[in-house]
């Protein structure tokens, strides 16, 4: 049976003006990757000093320099809307790849944790 | 294997009315151009226009710059709400093909707050674009993939209404979808 | 632009653009009074810009050509859409244009 889960990765920024590239691992048996919501504890650097790469099983989705403010949804938006909708992804070999690129801006940068929830279908009978 | 991706192009804005030609290069990959996004990235401190309106007696403080937490500010009397542009700018898509120019759109930039759809009342949380945004969609648009070459056009038009000098980055991602070659 | 190479230029551009051979020439010769400014709808046209042009300004759908404007990074000599033309000189002012008029059925 296929049901829909949730998985998190949290992605520590330590240092101004860094890149830190992250893998992460999805279990076993997800199947397809539907969505995804970024967010961080720290809202506002996300929006103003964040960009990233995302790759899943080595294809990029989407490139380096692509600012966090556009896969960032606030609370205007309705909740089933929130996450960004992928299609369907094949997670191939089941490796996220994150590359979190922090840039100098209007915010003076505090360390924050970045927050990327994939939307997966998981298939139980396997 | 995923069939859709991005191309990133970044300008960099620094003096007001500047007028940009830049070229976008497409990959020989590229079956149909499907989508543009944009987004704007300031250097430096915005200001805020000299026009703003008096609100008496209600609501909190919003001229000091947005703090991340939801406390609420102590009420002032009589403030002022400064409104911040939120136009940039002007981008235009050229193809080298039959689409010509087959995209004009207004840059904007939505951390502004302009505030203009909202009644100023008394209300403990301060709505920030980082809290309560609204979803970003790409505008769709449909070109033949062949045009080896994108010439865009972007026109400042913050520093000109400013009147001085603005510094930013403007965003242009150009998606595409790929050639069905198995690869 | 000199008009040998913008001769050269249009058949291929037309060509790119999917006209072919379709469409008509017209070589325009502007006479613009002093500040004057004109407008020129051309929607559905080109004006290639030939030969000199000092003290004017055209502006139109994708860039500007204007030799004492320090904010562009480019200069454009291809113009469609709504063009707008400027005479800053305090004389009488010439401007050259190929007029390029691409037939509405195409052969």
């Amino acid at each position: 049976m296929i049901k829909t889960i949730y998985k998190r990765f949290d992605l520590k920024m330590t240092e101004a003006a860094k890149t830190v590239s992250q893998s992460f691992e999805l279990d076993k048996n997800i199947v397809a990757v539907k969505g995804l919501y970024l967010t961080a504890d720290r809202r506002d650097l996300l929006y103003f000093r964040g960009s990233q790469r995302i790759e899943i099983n080595k294809d990029e989705l989407f490139p380096e320099d692509y600012l966090s403010e556009l896969l960032m949804s606030g609370l205007n938006v309705p909740v089933n809307a929130r996450y960004y909708d992928l299609g369907t992804v094949d997670p191939g070999n089941k490796i996220v790849k994150m590359d979190f690129k922090d840039s100098n801006g209007q915010f003076p940068f505090t360390p924050y944790t970045v927050s990327l929830f994939l939307k997966c279908d998981k298939d139980d009978s396997k | 294997m995923k069939k859709q991706r991005c191309i990133v192009k970044i300008i960099n804005i620094s003096r007001k009315g500047e007028v940009r030609h830049f070229q976008v290069k497409v990959p020989e990959n590229a079956k149909v151009i499907t989508g543009i996004e944009t987004a704007v990235r300031m250097k430096g401190l915005v200001s805020i226009s000299n026009n703003s309106f008096t609100v008496p007696n209600i609501g909190p403080d919003i001229g000091n710059p947005p703090v991340s937490d939801f406390s609420p500010n102590p009420f002032t009397p009589d403030f002022d709400i400064p409104i911040m542009r939120s136009l940039v700018g002007e981008l235009k898509l050229q193809s080298c093909e039959e689409a010509n120019v087959f995209y004009a759109a207004d840059i904007t930039d939505p951390s502004a707050q302009e505030n203009l759809d909202r009644i100023p009342t008394p209300s403990a949380i301060i709505e920030n674009v980082w809290t309560h945004g609204y979803k970003r969609e790409l505008e769709e648009v449909l070109v033949d993939g062949n045009t080896t070459v994108l010439a865009g056009l972007y026109k400042d038009k913050l520093g000109a209404m400013q009147n001085r000098d603005v510094s930013y980055d403007v965003f242009l991602y150009v998606w595409y979808k790929l050639e069905n070659k198995k690869q | 632009m000199t008009i040998n190479l913008a001769l050269e230029y249009i058949p291929r551009r037309m060509e790119e653009l999917g006209f072919g051979n379709a469409y008509y020439l017209r070589f325009r010769h502007f006479v613009l009074q002093p500040s004057e400014q004109l407008d020129v709808p051309a929607f559905n046209q080109f004006f290639i810009l030939v030969e000199e042009a000092q003290d004017v300004s055209v502006n139109s759908e994708f860039g500007i050509f204007d030799l004492s404007l320090n904010t562009a990074n480019e200069m454009l000599y291809e113009h469609q859409g709504q063009i707008i033309i400027k005479n800053y000189s305090s004389g009488l002012n010439h401007l050259r244009f190929i007029q390029v008029i691409p037939k509405h059925k195409m052969k």
